[in-house]
């Protein structure tokens, strides 16, 4: 089965690093002071460089962590339990590089963000409140942000803390949202591989989109669907939200305003990949380079060589990325958007350039569901059949990457059998197997 | 810009011109050569220009996204001052539909097959033993049984709807809702498949003879047209050597229509072994071009040679919307005729098939 594009990997909790602000500021004072030297104006774009190939490594092979879901909770949509099967609506979609500052906008993902079966927005409102509790003899403040994510969790303890299973969970894919052990704490910044500062606390709290809901009608809307900013090309013509929220309170007195916990799913794109195969293309290829200290000092000083060619090779690649959402084509497929009801399937990962959340880090594929019980424990038997149906399905791309399960392997071979392969009825295009049980070459 | 390829266009064979005016170009050059610097300088002037311009558009971007962050919720943290959320389109990669599947007998004529109403998908039982839906108790509860494919190697579907009706025995009859359940449909070459859907049914206190529709819901279907599959059969013993069936013909449309009837003898045949690549041998590459849809193509199953078809009223109908008719078929067999011969009447407006009825006469 073809999926969607993954192009970057993810790293294990013990291997993370962040970014290295010390090289980065190094580099970059070495290009600033050499920028207007004229010959010299070499150094600095080759500094540029190599800034550029450290972010965007680093982005593409080192901001990820790998999660790994508990094989007890029985949904393991790949055979390493990273991969995940998720059910939930979609709250609201992010556009490309919406939530990012303009460095950032490198990274040409974009994504939805999902309220996870079973959900009640009723609930998630009414726990949308902050208050205090007491953990061990000290009165603690709840913020509302933690009340409703405790709620949509199941799971009453802080945040803060991590998930162990076999934790007492009681909504079924509350494991998807909370912390899991060995994610990053707030070490301070990273300077020349050396931490600075931080306190040492867990970094954990959670996605969150603004929610209106109307208490009478129960009827609910992401805020983006209802006041979300147009920005033009020129950034005129956005729309006073403010002023559009209170017109709208003076329409419906009951609509409340809210934050609900969701989980976030990113569907990526090429152009972090695009850009750093173009650097590492000047170097001949760029895998020889990470054998060792020297090699890597011999690529290093090709593309400080190639730097004025790469920057202009840079552009082009920026400019040309396939991003997250474009279609390779648009026949076919299909359009998601807000209050669809889905299921997807996607590597599930925590964000080490945004701590404080875990996600679905590439999306892989999306379908969308119907007939989802309410009631948990119908919901769960609803979840299990899902996941035993979508672990039964080959992902033929990535063979040779991941083998196939067992499951999916036998799904494949069936797939490949004469008499499985008829298009409109198999008492009409399809055959009778051989008696012998020899399997005939495919021919479609 | 239509000019300027025009120019081009005009140019590119004439070689000479081309260089008259090199030539030329260079002269002009040449005697200009004391105000060339100025050229030189205009031509920066306009580079820097475009270059400041540029550069302008891109702190403006950059400007405009840091504002945006500043005045916006923070990341993961609310979506207030955030984008519109729009619908996205995901490119088929990603984006997977199932096909759930029943013997939809619509969908395989719009194909150019013929179709038998004796559905193939569709079974009923009396306990746990078949029974022919021709010869169903009145006032009795049975067991409808369906069976249901899925066409997609890419995507199942669980808790799918099917529902079940019944009708009173012709063709575009009022249907009557009997029940639904779900069903988990995997997806095409797992274990698991074919589904089954079932539903009891305790047929009307009136005797008679009813038909039986199974319909497949799931709104994102990759294929929605063969979703529906009806059982419409009736049997009778020949006498001498004649078979009379009457059945209902009703326009269910909300306009008039001009209704034909057309019968011919399709029957599902046994399915062939997958290594028969060729019975008739005419074909040296096999399998990847005979065409295994040859035996079930509508004109290649016309009414069985030494069988008459008569149709008493006549087989074009005009009918207003909701207006029934009774229609009485008569089957005439061969002098001779032993076994059991299928007759299948389709009912069409304007070559869409509207229904249809298969009738079995036997000695």
């Amino acid at each position: 089965m073809a999926e969607g594009p993954q192009y970057t990997s993810c790293v294990q909790p013990p291997d993370f690093k962040p970014i290295d602000l010390g090289i980065i500021g190094a580099l970059a004072i070495v290009s600033i002071a050499t920028l207007f030297s004229g010959v010299f104006a070499v150094v600095a774009m080759a500094g540029i460089v190599q800034i550029l190939r450290y972010v965007l490594d680093w982005m593409l092979n080192g901001k990820l962590i790998c999660l790994h879901r508990d094989h007890t909770n029985g949904c393991n949509c790949g055979s390493d339990g990273g991969t995940v099967c998720v059910i939930g609506e979609i709250a609201d979609t992010e556009g490309i590089g919406e939530d990012k500052n303009p460095v950032a906008d490198v990274d040409n993902d974009f994504a939805i963000n999902l309220m996870l079966a079973p959900f009640s927005v009723h609930e998630f409102w009414s726990s949308y409140n902050a208050f205090t509790e007491t953990v061990d003899g000290k009165k603690v403040e709840v913020s509302a942000r933690e009340s409703t994510l405790r709620k949509a969790t199941g799971v009453p303890h802080p945040v803060s803390e991590p998930f162990i299973p076999p934790q007492p969970a009681t909504r079924p894919q509350g494991d998807l949202l909370r912390l899991q052990p060995g994610m990053p704490s707030d070490k301070g910044k990273l300077i020349f591989g050396v931490y600075t500062g931080g306190d040492g606390k867990t970094i954990f709290e959670g996605y969150f989109r603004t929610m209106i809901y109307h208490t009478l009608s129960s009827e609910y809307y992401s805020w983006t669907e209802l006041f979300g900013k147009d920005y033009l090309a020129l950034g005129v013509g956005e729309p006073d939200t403010g002023k559009a929220f209170g017109d709208y309170i003076i329409k419906h007195p009951d609509a409340k305003k809210f934050e609900a916990p969701v989980l976030h799913c990113e569907f990526e794109g090429s152009r972090i990949r695009d850009m750093l195969d173009v650097i590492e293309a000047f170097s001949l290829g760029g895998s020889w380079c990470k054998k060792n200290f020297f090699f890597r000092a011999i690529c290093t000083l090709l593309q400080s060589v190639f730097a004025p060619i790469i920057l202009i090779a840079l552009a082009a690649a920026w400019a040309n990325a396939d991003d997250g959402n474009v279609a390779d084509a648009l026949e076919g497929g299909g359009s998601i958007g807000s209050k669809d009801k889905i299921i997807l399937r996607g590597r599930w990962a925590y964000d080490g350039g945004h701590a404080g959340y875990n996600e679905v880090h590439a999306t892989r594929t999306v379908q969308k569901v119907y007939n989802i019980p309410q009631d948990p424990k119908e919901f769960e038997n609803f979840r299990l059949e899902w996941c035993a149906k979508m672990s039964e399905i080959p992902r033929v791309e990535d063979i040779g990457v991941h083998p196939l399960t067992p499951t999916e392997q036998a799904t494949h071979d069936n797939q490949q059998k004469p008499e499985n392969q008829w298009t409109f009825h198999p008492d009409i295009d399809g055959c009778l197997p051989n008696d012998d049980g020899a399997d005939l070459p495919v021919l479609r | 810009m239509k000019w300027i390829t025009s120019i081009v266009c005009k140019l590119k064979e004439r070689m000479l011109l081309l260089l008259t005016l090199l030539i030329l170009l260079l002269v002009a050059l040449f005697l200009l050569r004391r105000w060339i610097y100025i050229l030189f300088y205009a031509y920066l002037a306009l580079l820097i220009l475009f270059g400041l311009i540029a550069l302008a558009r891109i702190i403006v971007g950059i400007f405009r996204k840091l504002c945006w962050k500043i005045a916006g919720s923070p990341k993961g943290k609310g979506s207030e001052g955030h984008p519109r959320s729009k619908p996205v389109h995901l490119p088929p990669t990603i984006y997977k539909k199932p096909d759930p599947m029943i013997y939809s007998q619509s969908y395989l004529m719009s194909k150019g097959l013929g179709v038998t109403w004796d559905n193939p998908d569709i079974q009923l039982l009396d306990g746990l033993f078949p029974v022919s839906s021709h010869t169903l108790l009145p006032g009795k509860t049975y067991t409808i049984q369906s069976r249901i494919l899925n066409g997609s190697n890419e995507a199942a579907a669980v808790n799918m709807t099917v529902r079940f009706y019944y009708l009173s025995f012709g063709i575009g009859t009022v249907r009557n809702y009997i029940g639904e359940t779900l069903v988990t449909v995997p997806v095409n070459g797992a274990a698991g498949l074919p589904a089954i859907a079932t539903c009891n049914w305790k047929t009307p206190a009136a005797a008679g003879h009813y038909c039986i529709q199974v319909e497949l819901d799931w709104p994102d279907d990759a294929n929605p047209f063969n979703n529906l599959g009806q059982e419409n059969v009736d049997v009778k013993k020949l006498n001498s050597p004649n078979a009379i069936f009457t059945f209902t013909l009703r326009n269910d449309s909300p306009f008039a229509r001009k209704i034909q009837l057309q019968a011919d003898s399709y029957v599902l045949p046994p399915k062939e072994p997958c290594d028969n690549s060729d019975p008739a041998g005419n074909n040296p590459e096999g399998r990847r071009f005979y065409d295994r849809l040859s035996r079930h193509r509508l004109q290649s199953n016309p009414v069985a040679v030494g069988w008459q078809v008569e149709y008493l009223e006549g087989n074009i109908f005009e009918l207003d919307p909701g207006e029934e008719r009774p229609v009485t078929i008569k089957l005439i067999a061969f002098d001779g005729f032993a076994g059991t011969q299928a007759v299948n009447v389709n009912a069409f407006n304007d070559n869409l098939l509207i229904g249809g009825v298969t009738l079995y006469a036997h000695s």
